[in-house]
């Protein structure tokens, strides 16, 4: 009877200590990316900013939930197409957003790492506020998949390098879903620029 | 499996599926399966949250059955206890790490 108190003992102090260190420190960006950043009123104009910062290279938005197994299979997608065009000109900004009743904290560290390219920033927009400003700027273009509650999810949005954010996203040369779906289209854009 | 009831083996096992059904409207289907996969896709994000509780409810019913065993003087299936032990693991691990979950779904390109 006493082995098996220590047993379990053991077992839930080994499990108390796992869920603390995933909440405490499970969101480190992959090196040589800045921290994940939060988006919110305060510092959307940091991230326009950033955007317009990078004027001169083609400029990439993901839309995606962290527990959506299909976003993250297609932010697999386009680290793999960035590790196959190292030269390209290109800034990635992963923005990660609560869609499913899942989606109650911000990315962990695993899920970032399926993006480890340096020119990738990761954004936590936990109210939709990029969704939402992608959304204004289009256009009148929509993804052919990809809205719930209103708001867009596992999409791509790229933008040519002469575009500027201002109140809202400039309009984008591509624009669809699934990210993994859409990654092939990214691919080929990338090819046609180098 | 000497004394597990059918309702007491049947209640973790369904909870599991209620879990596992929560994350299911995003499974990365294969391509045959994409069209049919997308209707399915619609249903099971639509009801998402309510597979979750409705798993946490299956176990903690799970739970009860087992106690009421216990206090009614028959003895406590072992097979039943291991099953709810299990399916309670499954559930937690869905409930508290779901991007844990989703990234062990996904396949990697």
């Amino acid at each position: 009877m006493a082995k098996r108190y220590w047993v379990v003992s053991a077992i839930m102090v080994v499990a108390g200590l796992l869920i603390v260190r995933y909440f405490a420190v499970g969101h480190q960006t992959p090196s040589g990316q800045p921290n994940l950043r939060a988006i919110t009123p305060q510092t959307l104009p940091q991230f326009e900013a950033d955007f317009n910062g990078s004027a001169g290279v083609e400029r990439v938005v993901l839309l995606m939930s962290p527990t959506c197994p299909v976003c993250l299979e297609g932010s697999s997608s386009v680290d793999a197409i960035l590790k196959r065009h190292p030269e390209s000109k290109i800034r990635i900004f992963a923005v990660w957003e609560p869609m499913l009743p899942t989606d109650w904290g911000r990315p962990s560290t695993h899920v970032m790492a399926r993006l480890s390219d340096p020119r990738v920033t990761q954004f936590w927009d936990r109210n939709h506020l990029i969704a939402g400003l992608v959304e204004m700027g289009a256009d009148g273009r929509r993804p052919a998949c990809c809205t719930r509650n209103g708001h867009w999810w596992d999409v791509i949005a790229a933008y040519p390098p002469v575009s500027k954010w201002t109140s809202v996203a400039p309009v984008p040369e591509l624009l669809n879903g699934t990210i993994v779906q859409t990654a092939s289209q990214l691919g080929a854009q990338l090819n046609q620029h180098s | 499996m000497k004394g597990l009831r059918a309702t007491s083996a049947l209640t973790p096992v369904a909870a599991v599926i209620s879990a596992l059904a929560a994350l299911a409207c995003c499974l990365p289907w294969g391509l045959a399966a994409a069209a049919g996969a997308l209707g399915l896709s619609a249903f099971f994000t639509r009801f998402q949250a309510e597979f979750l509780v409705l798993a946490l409810v299956l176990l903690a019913v799970g739970l009860i059955q087992i106690l009421r065993r216990g206090r009614s003087c028959r003895r406590r299936s072992r097979t039943e206890i291991t099953l709810w032990a299990i399916a309670a693991v499954i559930v937690l691990v869905v409930a508290l790490f779901p991007q844990w979950v989703a990234s062990f779904l996904a396949h990697q390109p």
